[in-house]
C-alpha cells in the first residue's frame, strides 16, 4: 500500500510491480505463506487450510466495537 | 595522449557516480510480517530493484494504530505487510495512493483492491501449536477442536496474542465470532480466557514461547512456524477441525 504524501511514488510503484510477480510468490510460499500466484507452499504442501468464511470488511468495521466488548469482559494487559 | 586517457577515466568515474546516484533510492516502510520475513522481503526488493527499504517492524495492530495517529501526514512511504482490516480502513479513509499495477494482472481478485488501494502480498492463517515434549510429559493429545481449549486442564498453559495490539488476534477473535455467532462466540472467548496464561503483543510471539517450552499450547500466526520447525524447535502444529 502506497501512503498519501510520499515523495517517492515511482519507487513505491516499482515495488508494487515487483511484489506482483511469480518470483515473489515463490519466495513467500517457501516461507509458508499462501500467495497471490500459485507456488509450492512449504508449510501446507498442496492441501491448503480449511478457512472459516469471513467478511473481511466487517472484520475491519467491527474492530473498535469488539475491542470495547473485550475491554469490558476480558483482561486488557499484554506482554 | 595521457591527458586524453585521464579525461576518459574521469568521465567514466563521473558516469558511474551519476548512475549510482540514480539507482540509490530508498523508501521508508512500515512492515508487519515477522522481523526475519521483513528482512527477506527487504533484501528481495533491494536485490531486484536497487531500492533500499528502511523498515520499521511493528505488529499489524500497532501499524494500524500508528496510521490512525499520523494520518494524513505519514512518516512512511509504504506499508508492506499489514492486516486486511488496515487495507480496508486505508481505502475508506483515503490514506492510500491508488495505483493499478499491470504486474498484478491475472492474480485472483481476492488478493487485490480493484482500484489499486491495496495488494495482498500473502495470506497467513492462525494455527494451534504445541510443544511436543511438554505435551507428551503431561500425557495430553493435541486438541482437535477449538472448543477443546476451554478444558480446565489447559489452565495457564495457553498463549494467544491480544487483539488490542495484534491484527492477527483481531482476525482470530473475528473468526471465532463468525464461527460460533456473536453470543456463543463471546462465551467461547470468555471460557478460553480462563485458560490463557497471558496475551502477547505480537501475533507470532506464541510460536517462539511454546517452542521454547514455556507453555504447552499457543494460538499463533502460521508465518514463523515453518522457520521454527526448520530451526529444530519441538513444535507440533495443526488447524482444528472447524478451520482457520
Amino acid at each position: 500500500m502506497i501512503l498519501k504524501g510520499t515523495k517517492k511514488l515511482d519507487a513505491c510503484k516499482k515495488i508494487i510491480d515487483l511484489l506482483g510477480g511469480q518470483e515473489f510468490s515463490d519466495l513467500m510460499a517457501a516461507i509458508g505463506y499462501v500467495t497471490p500466484r500459485p507456488a509450492p507452499n512449504a508449510l501446507y504442501g498442496k492441501t491448503l487450510p480449511k478457512y472459516i468464511k469471513l467478511d473481511l470488511g466487517k472484520a475491519s468495521d467491527d474492530k473498535a466495537k469488539n475491542n470495547d466488548i473485550w475491554k469490558q469482559k476480558l483482561r486488557t494487559d499484554f506482554k | 595522449m595521457k591527458g586524453k586517457f585521464i579525461a576518459v577515466v574521469v568521465a567514466a568515474i563521473f558516469s558511474v557516480v551519476l548512475a549510482g546516484s540514480a539507482i540509490a533510492e530508498d523508501i521508508n516502510a512500515y512492515m508487519g510480517t515477522s522481523p526475519d520475513n521483513n528482512a527477506k522481503i527487504a533484501k528481495f526488493i533491494k536485490d531486484k530493484t536497487g531500492i533500499t527499504v528502511n523498515q520499521t517492524f511493528q505488529s499489524f495492530g500497532e501499524i494500524e494504530a500508528r496510521m490512525k495517529a499520523e494520518a494524513p501526514n505519514f512518516n512512511a512511504d509504504m506499508v508492506i505487510g499489514c492486516g486486511s482490516s488496515t487495507g480496508f480502513l486505508a481505502k475508506k479513509s483515503g490514506w492510500a495512493v491508488p495505483y493499478v499495477s499491470p504486474a498484478w494482472k491475472g492474480v485472483p481478485e481476492v488478493f487485490l483492491d480493484a482500484q489499486g488501494n491495496w495488494y495482498n502480498i500473502a495470506n497467513f492463517s492462525f494455527v494451534l501449536v504445541a510443544n511436543k515434549d511438554r505435551l507428551a510429559k503431561a500425557g495430553y493429545k493435541m486438541p482437535e477442536s477449538w472448543k477443546d481449549l476451554t478444558d480446565p486442564k489447559w489452565k495457564g498453559e495457553i498463549l494467544m496474542p491480544s487483539p488490542l495490539s495484534s491484527g492477527t488476534a483481531n482476525m482470530m477473535r473475528f473468526s471465532f465470532l463468525a464461527l460460533y455467532g456473536d453470543d456463543d462466540g463471546w462465551k467461547f472467548i470468555e471460557a478460553l480466557d480462563k485458560n490463557i496464561a497471558y496475551y502477547t503483543r505480537s501475533g507470532n510471539a506464541p510460536t517462539d514461547l511454546v517452542g521454547r517450552g514455556e507453555f504447552i499450547l499457543g494460538i499463533t500466526s502460521d508465518e514463523n512456524v515453518k522457520k521454527r520447525l526448520d530451526d529444530g524447535y519441538p513444535l507440533l502444529w495443526s488447524i482444528p477441525k472447524e478451520g482457520t
